[in-house]
């Protein structure tokens, strides 16, 4: 396997796993509160993280910056995660909130411009702006 | 990065519940959909960092956005939902944006 298709072929997956989250997510929040769905999800974060690090033999790879950045990432993420579900709570529309949602690649794609320097191609950037608009449309 | 990373996830969760206080609504189905979710997210967020790991951020993270298909189409296949003619023209922009990145 190269290295293209590698990253193609889990970012695929990843879309796959986060598809099916949202469902088994919906049907969960159905009829409990966003935090208590959100507690649900994050026993299922550790049955899932705490077999991998015993099978890991809890070796983790120390690195002060890379533990500073992963932690920053866990909290940002959880916070984005909690916030999505609290503006379905506060009454915002699924319509509007997911379509607004779904636009966060166009920050990424700045910060990774201006941050990490990286540059992509014609046909990738016409990619990322074919799936920003898919994004945009499907979450109507 | 998994492991640093849900370092941060978790406690968050238990720093909400002091916060706004235990969720004393507890529904079995509920709870049982809510745990798959956390373990079916956690999953998907390896393949992501494995996905990052050799792939540049800007693009892994646009193909990532792409989620909302596989809702999609679970929504109308799982949950019966029907999808509208923009949902439509959406999936076909989405094909389109994974044929793009494939070359």
């Amino acid at each position: 396997m190269n290295t293209m298709a590698r990253w193609l072929i889990f970012s695929l997956l990843e879309d796959f796993l986060w598809g099916v989250w949202a469902i088994f997510f919906k049907l969960g929040a159905r009829h409990m509160s966003s935090l208590g769905a959100k507690l649900w999800e994050t026993v299922g974060f550790a049955l899932v993280i705490l077999p991998l690090f015993i099978y890991m033999e809890f070796s983790v790879v120390w690195s002060g910056l890379g533990f500073t950045y992963s932690i920053l990432g866990g909290i940002t993420g959880g916070l984005g995660n909690y916030f999505f579900f609290n503006a379905f709570s506060k009454g915002g529309k699924a319509s509007v909130v997911t379509a607004l949602i779904a636009t966060s690649p166009v920050l990424t794609i700045s910060c990774a411009y201006v941050l990490l320097h990286e540059r992509i191609s014609l046909l990738e950037a016409t990619g990322c702006l074919c799936a920003i608009i898919a994004a945009v449309l499907i979450t109507d | 990065v998994a492991f640093w990373w849900s370092f941060g996830y978790v406690p968050l969760t238990f720093v909400l519940i002091c916060i706004k206080g235990f969720p004393r609504d507890f529904n079995f189905n509920c709870a049982f959909y809510s745990l798959s979710a956390g373990v079916i997210g956690q999953l998907a967020a390896l393949a992501f960092y494995v996905a990052l790991s050799s792939g540049m951020l800007s693009v892994v993270t646009t193909l990532s956005s792409l989620y909302p298909l596989v809702t999609v189409i679970l929504a109308v296949a799982w949950l019966k939902e029907r999808i509208n003619k923009r949902q439509v023209i959406g999936v076909a922009f989405a094909l389109f944006a994974i044929v793009l990145f494939c070359l």
